[in-house]
């Protein structure tokens, strides 16, 4: 705020209490008569009040000037994991193409599939940000937390992987349909691997597919692996299990390699370097499923906040680095702004609103 | 309304005590249980999520999955969560069927097993408030993830319920507990309303509050409708009150209450009076050509001043009755004079009889009635005036008792007089100037006293002339004056009255005086109003 704004404020200010004192001792006698002259003088005074103290906070926060400290980007995970890799992707290619001067520091917050990271997240200023995925949303439709979505500021989408669902090589289904028919026709015969815990988008993924066959989510059994997925991998490999959901990228390598099977990919279109592996979609499960992550940041941002974000994420995601890492973590470009992830998260909310639902979750 | 106001105080004030009590304790109370419940209900669920989940991590549980299922096991934790307060545990199988519970006695019946599902498929625990049996309940809702060994899979859910109703209660409880002091704290604030009330009547000598205002009021129109003026001050001067009369003789506006009476009474003497620690008795002060009296009595507290009321009269209304009692009394001794006069002519023609010369008697009663009949002549056909005829036929009784020789000159003319000149006027401006020259003569061997009137021209002249010793060089200066009297005390106003009289009708008094020869009083009156500057 500048000066001749204080200045006139200070002056309404004074003018108002002035008036209110000389109200309430001069006229003394009349207060009775004149009370709602002094109650509607009253009401200018604290409205005066409630300007002055709201153009003051804006004061704070106005001025252009962000950001005035350091950058800190929460991973609510353990050093290592996906969530982990993507704040430190991106607090590295932001430093090092110098598209912030600030410093950046990456906290890991790990615990209940996220959301200790993110209800730090929820307490601080706009100089946090923290890196997030469907579970932000997928947690709270499970009961598993109070925080949605609608209580963050969502700054940017930045890269998805695509869920696979694998068998064992000698497993007999040519295809995605022999399998649900045969989990149809005996649900507890089929063992299935998911990992590291149920209602992530591993095993949502197969839930959502399993019931456009028309197969009940309650049916299905699950064995759960602790390890995540090279557990889950190493089970089917082991026949452990009869088949498995999991990324992509877990079981891309042994699938080249012949050791197991992909029967479908949640994405869009097949895949390059997998042109083999037939889609959901072309499967005739009308479904695409992206295993997204993105970055956000505590509620109540500002336009010009949100702006800067869309800056230097929209350069971040053009820059070689980022491109390369996709690439080495099997990732896909899934990047969109602020405002196309609002839109984005809405949508998804709806349709893990619509597949937990489905299962009969929400009353 | 008017019946609503006649409420007593008591009754008032017990009123708003006990509504303001009581709406008090409702007010906290609903608070109180608002905020209670939110807190319990959150502690509640906390707990039933807790109770929940730790059922589910219970090793013997676990122990039934991994040694073949045996309904013994089962059976010894469903007996150990049985001493739980106030909560049902349910075991349910992955396909929704209830295989345990403490609920011997059934009351939740078949449970909304439909609500467990995201437990049972996406292995998350939760906990919600919904409604079983009609009876509203907290369920907190756990998986039972049992590890076997490589992987874990979900067998089933723990549920356990706990009735919202054992809130109730216990918030039930508190609240009795509330109104119990509640209830003495209303008693408190009756009696203290009792005793206020008491100590409030006791101050207002147990007059209701509208029983004073009616004695304001009654006051008031008592100190409007005094004739006398009233006015009262505080200690430093501040009008407090002001009645009618006292209004209309300062010539106040209304509203001069709170005002300073520096501000709007412009007689130093009469601010100096009211402002005295001193009772002032009859001061005179003159206020736009109006003499007021001012008597006033100071209110004394403590040795100090902290008001001052004074009662105002208008000096011409005393003056006014002064003149109507001098006139009476002038008359009757006018006709004393006479009365008296005629029993000495009477004692005297009896007397003539007696000694039986009769010649003498009738020519004594002759001579009596043609001199009066000389000077009544000239009264009864100059002068036409009958206020004038009077006076001047009661002086001419006096001055015969006096043996004055009242001489009214042949030549005097009277055609009547202005309305505006009143018989008081008269009186107090001819009785005084002829009683003044009779009081002059009194001393002389030969005492005459000439009277003359004329209303030739625009004035009516009088002239009162006697042949006393005159006026003393030294009288001369305040011959007018109030109080100056050569006649003794408590006397010398009838000069100073005559004055003011004939100033107040426009006209002049003139004397000339000579030492032994005496004395000639002359006064000029306009004969309209019109005329007022003409002498001026």
């Amino acid at each position: 705020m500048n000066l001749i704004d204080f200045k006139f404020l200070i002056d309404n200010f004074k003018k108002t209490f002035t008036f209110i004192y000389s109200e309430f001792n001069i006229n003394s006698e009349f207060n009775k008569i004149r009370g709602v002259d002094i109650v509607k003088k009253l009401v200018v005074f604290v409205l005066a009040v409630l300007i002055l103290t709201a153009c003051s906070s804006n004061s704070t926060s106005g001025n252009g000037e962000y950001p005035t400290k350091n950058i800190e980007v929460v991973a609510p995970a353990s050093p290592g994991g996906g969530w982990d890799l993507t704040a430190r992707s991106v607090q590295k290619i932001l430093k090092d193409n110098s598209l912030v001067d600030n410093n950046i520091n990456v906290i890991n917050k790990p615990g209940g599939g996220g959301e200790v990271g993110w209800s730090y997240l929820h307490t601080k200023d706009s100089h946090y940000l923290a890196v997030n995925s469907s579970l932000l949303l997928t947690n709270h439709f499970l009961g598993q937390s109070k925080l949605t979505y609608e209580d963050f500021t969502p700054l940017a989408t930045l890269a998805t992987e695509w869920q696979a669902i694998a068998v064992s090589v000698d497993a007999p289904y040519e295809n995605i349909n022999d399998l649900f028919e045969d989990i149809k026709n005996d649900p507890a015969s089929i063992k299935i691997g998911v990992g590291p815990g149920l209602g992530n988008d591993d095993h949502l993924s197969f839930v959502q597919a399993a019931g456009m066959r028309d197969v009940a989510a309650k049916d299905l059994n699950f064995l759960v692996y602790d390890g995540g997925g090279g557990d889950v991998v190493t089970a089917l490999l082991g026949n452990h299990v009869n088949a498995v959901t999991t990324s992509l990228s877990e079981v891309k390598e042994q699938h080249i390699a012949g050791k197991l099977k992909i029967l479908a990919v949640s994405s869009e279109d097949r895949l390059e370097e997998l042109e083999d592996v037939p889609t959901l979609k072309e499967e005739g499960i009308d479904m695409v499923f992206p295993h997204w992550r993105g970055i956000m940041g505590p509620p109540d941002m500002t336009e010009e906040e949100i702006k800067y974000w869309d800056e230097k994420l929209g350069e971040m995601v053009k820059s070689e680095e980022w491109a390369e890492l996709l690439t080495n973590n099997d990732w896909d470009d899934f990047y969109q702004n602020s405002s196309d992830t609002k839109a984005f998260f809405d949508e998804q909310a709806e349709l893990y609103k619509d597949l937990i639902g489905e299962s009969g979750l929400v009353q | 309304m008017k019946k609503l106001l006649k409420v007593p105080i008591k009754i008032k004030i017990l009123v708003l005590i006990v509504i303001l009590i009581i709406s008090i304790i409702v007010l906290l109370s609903a608070m109180y249980i608002v905020m209670k419940l939110n807190d319990d209900m959150a502690k509640a669920e906390e707990l039933t999520m807790q109770t929940a989940k730790t059922i589910s991590y219970m090793p013997a549980l676990h122990d039934y999955y991994n040694s073949y299922k045996l309904v013994n096991t089962l059976g010894n934790v469903v007996n150990q969560v049985k001493k739980i307060d106030n909560m049902e545990v349910f075991f349910q199988k992955r396909n929704g069927m209830i295989i345990a519970s403490t609920d011997d006695e059934y009351t939740f019946g078949e449970l909304t097993i439909e609500e467990h599902e995201k437990a049972l498929i996406y292995g998350s625990s939760y906990v919600m408030q919904t409604v079983e049996e009609d009876k509203k309940v907290i369920k907190a809702v756990a998986p039972i993830m049992v590890d076997y060994g490589e992987y874990k899979k979900v067998e089933g859910a723990v549920i356990v319920l706990f009735e919202v109703n054992h809130l109730y209660e216990a918030i039930w409880e508190d609240i009795r507990e509330i109104l119990k002091v509640s209830v003495i704290i209303l008693f408190l604030g009756i009696f203290a309303g009792y005793s206020l009330t008491n100590s409030i009547r006791k101050d207002t000598l147990n007059l209701e509050p509208y029983e004073i205002a009616a004695m304001f009021r009654e006051r008031n129109a008592i100190l409007h409708s005094v004739k006398e003026g009233i006015l009262s001050i505080d200690e430093k001067g501040m009008i407090t009150m002001v009645n009618t009369s006292a209004a209309q003789l300062l010539t106040l506006e209304s509203g001069v209450e709170g005002r300073l009476v520096e501000e709007v009474i412009s007689s130093e003497v009469m601010i100096e009076g009211l402002k005295s620690c001193k009772k002032q008795v009859n001061v005179e002060i003159q206020i736009d050509e109006k003499a007021i009296i001012m008597n006033t009595q100071p209110i004394i507290e403590a040795g100090k001043r902290i008001g001052t009321v004074a009662s105002l009269r208008d000096r011409t209304e005393i003056k006014r009755m002064i003149d109507a009692i001098s006139e009476v009394k002038q008359y009757s001794d006018d006709l004393r004079a006479q009365s008296h006069e005629f029993t000495n002519k009477l004692y005297a023609i009896l007397g003539l009889l007696q000694l039986d010369k009769k010649e003498k008697a009738i020519e004594f009663i002759n001579s009596e009635a043609t001199l009066l009949k000389k000077e009544e002549k000239i009264i009864f056909t100059k002068i036409k005036d009958e206020r004038v005829q009077a006076i001047l036929l009661g002086k001419l009784g006096q001055a015969s008792e006096k043996k004055i020789d009242f001489v009214i000159d042949k030549e005097s003319s009277l055609e009547g007089l202005p309305d505006n000149l009143t018989l008081s006027s008269l009186i107090i401006i001819l009785g005084n100037l002829i009683s003044n020259a009779f009081d002059a003569v009194k001393e002389n061997a030969l005492k005459e006293v000439k009277f003359f009137v004329t209303d030739i021209g625009d004035e009516i002249i009088f002239e009162i002339q006697d042949n006393g010793t005159g006026i003393a060089e030294e009288m001369t200066q305040q011959l007018f004056e109030k109080g100056q009297s050569s006649k003794g005390k408590n006397r010398g106003y009838g000069l100073f009255n005559v004055q003011v009289e004939i100033e107040s009708l426009n006209g002049v008094i003139e004397y000339s005086s000579d030492e032994h020869k005496g004395t000639i009083f002359t006064v000029y009156l306009p004969k309209e109003e019109g005329s007022k500057n003409g002498n001026h």
